[in-house]
């Protein structure tokens, strides 16, 4: 008797991208990326090896290529100017065609990218290319050896992964982001313990959870240790994509049948989020393991900085629900140009160009600025503690960014607290840790 | 699994080194600081290793005239590499004289990268205590790799002095411990492009 396998998404990607060209390694099958994500330093530092071996990327592997200079964006130190240069040389050496040189954060570049498809399989030189997920992609982050792998050989090795489900349910309120979401889901599995294992997350809030906030709890899929974060493909992607490759969503409908996960599945775990019960969320120093709601801190926690940006935060999305909590501020305090308290340095950075353009035309930075925020150009900046933003001994940091490890973004002293675009603001206006909730509830 | 691996159990493969105990979620940046990066890679090694290699082996009443030289295994708690993709950590514990990297739950890019570098990276399947309790830290221990049958995994057996038989402290799938028995990624993929 014939038995029947089932499968998710995840691996209806999987298997699609296996090379029938060559051997498996034990468990590890060759899988071909359908897109090779790579930044400044971490291709910088495969270069020497590359080319002392005498590889070569062959054409069709160059068309899959889409490197961004944005990490040293613009270079802080002769060093990194260096990396960069160098960075740049191989490309254009290469003949990388899809190479964007400080046009914004590489997992933004890569999500407006129309190469970036869903069901793809996506292959990035950073942990936090899971970001693509949302677009239903089976995203994963690599060391530079794996992406020298990829260049080199058209492979990486991969093995066939459990999944775990998690069904977002309920109506989230309006101060709730995809960045409060994704902490939920990791306190929930707990940090690391996805590891080896692909998430699947769909949405049954009814189209309540926006595309940004997708990219931003698929971003946090890394946080609990999983290779990838991937959507459920629906009525949100559609949309997106049909705007974005200016078509019609049905097409892309018709494309997601093909892949749906089949309904006897068995899914190695399963979480229910009711994201309409949530509370605003932040995870406390020095890891993700803590993650609490906001209101729980109390008020006492003063800070020196803000930082909304980083490839989690700072999409159009974050721009809107930031003006919103302004004017949720000014309708409170009966303030029409309420201004962040003095004390705190906020600093905001746009994901990408596109973004900046955008924020401007719909005048969220004039607004923002007006505020008493620094607006910085798209780069990963404060987030690895590169520049613009970086902070001082005992310093507190409330950060939207991605992580929270001790002397992440500057001094081994320092703390970083991360939380959303609209938990940032409220706690910049009032200079301490402060939950959006008291601006708008009651 | 391929042929080719039964040269390396045949031959009797093993390492030896200094042992290092780790508590848990050491993350990349501790390991080293991304305001630190370089591609410079002469200038990348850990202080997570470097500050305490000297106590760590007066404290076992090892005598090494050249601590720079000893090789160390790290026995590290959960999540232990947890966090970024920077190849730089590892070739920083490469440089520390790391070449073997064990946890009870390596994160999955760390894992890779370490084998990448030629370190290996094995996935306890006993305790850090159990382990502890038989292996002191900074004690010379020899670790052995044998292939386990009908799998693809390949075991790590820890033993010290003369002693023959020893702790089955862990495993590797069996293309990771390839790619590390190759002296790391360039050198297995040089073989195969």
């Amino acid at each position: 008797m014939e038995i029947k396998t089932y499968n998710s998404i995840y691996q209806k990607i999987y298997f699609n991208a296996v090379s029938g060209e060559l051997e498996p390694v034990g468990e590890y099958r060759p899988l071909r990326p359908d897109f090779i994500l790579g930044h400044d330093p971490l291709i910088a530092i495969l270069i020497d090896d590359f080319k002392s071996s005498g590889f070569k990327i062959e054409n069709q592997i160059k068309d899959k290529c889409f490197f961004t200079a944005d990490h040293f964006a613009p270079p802080a130190t002769a060093e990194r100017a260096n990396i960069l240069k160098k960075f740049i040389n191989f490309s254009t050496e290469n003949e990388i065609k899809q190479t964007h040189i400080f046009e914004g954060i590489c997992h933004q570049l890569m999500v407006e990218s129309v190469k970036a498809k869903p069901f793809s399989f996506i292959a990035g030189s950073d942990s936090h290319t899971v970001t693509a997920g949302a677009l239903s992609a089976f995203a994963v982050g690599y060391g530079s050896m794996d992406i020298l792998s990829a260049l080199a050989s058209g492979v990486i090795y991969e093995k066939e992964e459990p999944v775990i489900a998690v069904k977002l349910t309920g109506t989230p309120k309006e101060y709730i982001t995809g960045r409060d979401l994704g902490l939920e889901i990791i306190s929930k599995i707990g940090e690391g313990r996805a590891n080896h294992k692909v998430l699947e997350i769909t949405d049954m809030t009814g189209n309540k959870i926006s595309m940004d906030d997708r990219f931003a709890v698929s971003n946090m899929a890394v946080e609990c240790g999983a290779t990838s974060g991937i959507f459920v493909p629906d009525y949100i992607l559609a949309n997106y994509l049909a705007e974005r490759e200016s078509m019609s969503s049905g097409h892309f409908k018709n494309l997601f049948k093909e892949f749906e996960s089949d309904i006897d599945y068995e899914y190695n775990e399963k979480y229910f989020i009711s994201t309409g019960n949530l509370s605003s969320k932040i995870a406390v120093p020095h890891n993700f393991s803590k993650v609490i709601n906001v209101r729980d801190l109390g008020r006492d926690i003063k800070l020196d900085q803000v930082f909304i940006g980083s490839c989690a935060c700072g999409r159009l999305k974050d721009f809107a629900d930031m003006c919103r909590c302004i004017d949720m501020i000014s309708g409170k305090r009966a303030g029409k140009n309420i201004k962040k308290s003095p004390g705190v340095r906020l600093i905001i950075t746009p994901s990408s160009q596109k973004i900046f353009l955008e924020a401007m035309e719909r005048k969220y930075i004039q607004k923002l600025v007006e505020f008493g925020a620094v607006i910085t150009n798209p780069s990963c900046g404060p987030c690895g503690g590169i520049d613009k933003g970086i902070i001082g001994d005992g310093e507190i940091c409330l950060s939207t960014s991605t992580r929270n490890f001790q002397g992440r973004m500057g001094s081994m002293t320092s703390e970083i607290y991360i939380a959303s675009a609209v938990t940032a603001i409220s706690s910049a206006y009032i200079g301490k840790i402060t939950a959006p909730e008291e601006f708008y509830e009651n | 699994m391929k042929t080719d691996s039964m040269n390396y159990f045949e031959a009797g493969i093993n390492i030896t080194a200094a042992l290092k105990y780790e508590g848990d979620d050491i993350n990349t940046d501790l390991i080293h600081n991304p305001a630190y990066f370089t591609i410079k890679r002469e200038n990348l090694s850990s202080k997570l290793i470097t500050d305490d290699k000297k106590n760590m082996m007066a404290s076992e009443g090892e005598v090494y005239p050249d601590t720079d030289a000893v090789k160390v295994a790290v026995i590290a708690g959960r999540n232990f590499g947890i966090g970024s993709s920077r190849y730089s950590t590892v070739l920083a514990l490469k440089n520390s004289g790391v070449v073997m990297a064990c946890s009870e739950s390596l994160s999955r890019i760390f894992e890779r990268n370490l084998a990448a570098a030629g370190i290996f990276p094995v996935r306890l399947t006993v305790s850090k205590n159990e382990i502890s309790r038989e292996f002191p830290e900074g004690a010379s221990i020899k670790f052995n790799f044998k292939n386990i049958e009908k799998t693809s995994n390949v075991e790590v057996v820890a033993l010290r002095g003369a002693k023959t038989t020893g702790l089955i402290i862990g495993t590797l799938p069996f293309f990771l411990f390839d790619i590390a028995a190759n002296g790391g990624m360039v050198k297995w993929l040089a073989k195969r492009v």
